[in-house]
């Protein structure tokens, strides 16, 4: 049985037309699966139809084997954690977390155990009287998330629950949502535009774009083998390069790029000779060397000249023109202090190091 | 000139006339009414004194007392209809209506009539309900009544719902103002939590619009508290309001300490309202931020 199931789902609206366009979607029970694309891909829209706060134009939606198209949001298995928390101001933190069951009428014992145990869960105990406006945003964050688990809903539905609170706070909620989903066993739906946060925390991401789902898999798989250039980039970030099959191999096929010849894996992609690629290449993947530590003329190496450095902390970000219109990106893990301040300066010439492996190539150019 | 004493002069210029105009035309006539309600009535003139008859005579007098506990109960009974006809609407404007454009058309339509002249309206609504009015020639048009009813105006009747619809925009607004606050999530957040529409409304929107039900219950009140045209145009003698009483005792009947007396309890009576309004406010004031 399946957790959520999706299927041919469409939903238009007046002015901003078909957002959610023909979905189809099977979570697993107990999976943590996240929705990620950037604003306006219907990522959102998908939540709300599964919450009931939108009704599609048509397919359906069931959540724990039942169908629950058309049925309210309040008679739905499901609670939804909002991206403004939505705590109502005029409770306090144990009547927020208890309304629901209170307006159900459910024995006042049997409330106050649940709500204790939903706020120890988060931990957030000792402010069980305090009113919403006496709270920091990551205690909201950690009431509305009590809210929504006290009533032990078959799907926990999360509308970009971080995306309020500072770096520190959010890495922090992560590594706890993450706990959480594991003591829990609920199924997790996360809707997000944040890649590492759809990373971090997930089983499955599924990348949206315009409405549909492009790309669906693990973390690894998508960042890995992307499906298309718009997933290499959104995941992570990748350098496209346009290129030209030079010569094809059993699996594998040469490509012409900017002054470098690379060896490619095909992946099961159909790339003959003479046609347009797209090559995608993380920045982690490669490495700059200076041009005389390395003889002129190998192959699966890129000339070019440093335009900048962009310190990171713990990485070192390289922009360095090749001649194309955008800079390649090079990260380097700063390992050692002796590392530190040995780059190259702006403006020398440099020759790029790729590792030919990780390389993804796309049939066609892209233009990002 | 240096810049912070020009400063200081320029906002000092932009403080005084408006301090000025409120000295010279609120306090200054409210002190020398204040000093008015202790003078005693020498007819046909009145004389400098300090002596509590005037107020004595306010609680004592039965007919005053009664057109006091009339105003208060028209005032409350206005306030009570306002409410009633203008909650429903703004809810429907603010939760029903999708159309950005349309809700503010129907809020304008609302609001309008405050443009037309007050006297106006009240006249309107003599036109109506009068003898020989729309209403009545309906009726008899329509057969429901054999001959035209004098029951519909210059009565306690006819001054609710003229001051209702002159006075409607004032409890509308703020109640509007106050359901349009209120964020969607909330409402979606409760109905997530497994509750219906109608608990929905009374533990999570109702409360969070009673600020606005409060301010538009003040100005309703206080407004028709003071009013003397509406009861002067379709009150009738039954109608008469305690402002009515203050008219004539600067006018016809001549006793200026009286009507000073009477206009000090009227202004008393204000302040407490909107004090206690304010209060409550205050308190249920929230961050719906």
């Amino acid at each position: 049985m399946n957790a959520i199931s999706l299927t041919h789902l469409t939903k238009s609206f007046p002015t901003a037309g078909r957002v959610v366009d023909d979905l189809t979607l099977r979570v697993r029970q107990g999976e943590f699966i996240t929705l990620l694309g950037p604003s306006g891909c219907g990522k959102t829209t998908t939540l709300r139809l599964i919450a009931g706060f939108e009704f599609p134009d048509s397919g359906s939606v069931s959540v724990a084997g039942t169908d629950v198209t058309d049925v309210p949001p309040y008679r739905r298995p499901v609670n939804t954690v909002f991206q403004d928390y939505a705590l109502f101001p005029h409770m306090n933190v144990e009547q927020n977390v208890g309304y629901g069951m209170w307006v159900a009428r459910l024995p006042k014992r049997e409330i106050s155990e649940r709500v204790a145990a939903a706020l120890q869960m988060v931990g957030l105990s000792e402010k069980a009287a305090a009113r919403p406006s006496e709270l920091s945003g990551g205690q909201k964050q950690r009431v509305a998330l009590a809210r929504a688990i006290v009533r032990r809903p078959k799907v926990l539905l999360l509308d970009e629950p971080l995306s309020a609170l500072d770096a520190k706070l959010r890495e922090a909620m992560q590594v706890e949502l993450r706990h959480l989903h594991r003591k829990l066993g609920i199924t997790f739906l996360l809707v997000t535009h944040d890649q590492s946060e759809a990373m971090v925390m997930s089983d499955r991401i599924l990348i949206m774009e315009a409405g549909k789902v492009v790309q669906d898999g693990s973390p690894l798989d998508l960042y890995d083998s992307p499906a298309s250039p718009y997933v290499a980039d959104f995941l992570g970030t990748s350098n496209l390069i346009p290129g030209n099959v030079h010569a094809t191999e059993l699996d594998s096929i040469r490509v012409k790029a900017v002054d470098a010849l690379f060896r490619v894996r095909t992946r099961g992609r159909s790339l003959p000779t003479s046609a347009n690629v797209t090559l995608a290449i993380r920045p982690e993947k490669t490495e700059v060397i200076a041009p005389e530590s390395s003889p002129v003329g190998t192959p699966a190496q890129l000339t070019g000249r440093i335009i900048e450095h962009f310190f990171h902390g713990g990485m070192l970000r390289t922009a360095i023109d090749i001649g194309l219109p955008l800079p390649f990106l090079v990260d380097t893990q700063i390992k050692s202090a002796a590392m530190q301040g040995q780059q190259l300066p702006p403006g020398s010439p440099c020759r790029l190091r790729v590792d030919e492996d990780s390389i993804v190539a796309f049939a066609g150019s892209h233009r990002p | 000139m240096r810049a912070s004493t020009r400063e200081a002069w320029l906002k000092s210029a932009l403080v005084l006339p408006p301090l000025a105009w409120t000295l010279v035309f609120m306090f200054v006539p409210y002190a020398i009414m204040f000093t008015y309600s202790f003078y005693t009535r020498k007819y046909p003139t009145f004389v400098p004194d300090f002596q509590f008859g005037n107020y004595i005579a306010l609680f004592q007098d039965v007919q005053y007392r009664q057109v006091f506990l009339r105003t208060l109960k028209i005032a409350s009974l206005v306030s009570l209809f306002a409410l009633l006809l203008s909650y429903p609407v703004a809810y429907c404007l603010v939760f029903k209506i999708r159309s950005l454009r349309l809700r503010m058309a129907l809020y304008m339509a609302v609001i309008v009539p405050l443009w037309v002249s007050y006297l106006l309206r009240a006249y309107t609504w003599k036109t109506i309900l009068g003898s020989q009015g729309v209403l009545n020639s309906f009726l008899v048009w329509a057969g429901i009544l054999a001959q035209p009813t004098d029951l519909l105006l210059y009565n306690q009747f006819s001054m609710v719902i003229t001051l209702v619809h002159i006075f409607i925009p004032f409890m509308f607004m703020p109640i509007f103002t106050s359901l349009e606050k209120i964020p969607r999530s909330l409402i979606e957040a409760s109905k997530d939590l497994g509750v219906g529409r109608g608990w929905t409304f009374l533990k999570i929107t109702l409360p969070l619009s009673l600020p606005g039900v409060m301010a538009g219950f003040t100005f309703t009140f206080c407004l028709s508290f003071g009013d003397f045209v509406a009861p002067f145009l379709v009150g009738g003698p039954d109608g008469f309001m305690i402002a009515n009483i203050v008219q004539s005792q600067f006018g016809t009947a001549l006793n200026w300490p009286l009507g000073s007396a009477i206009s000090i309890a009227i202004l008393a009576i204000v302040l407490t309202v909107i004090s206690i309004s304010d209060r409550f406010e205050r308190s249920g004031r929230l961050d719906l931020g």
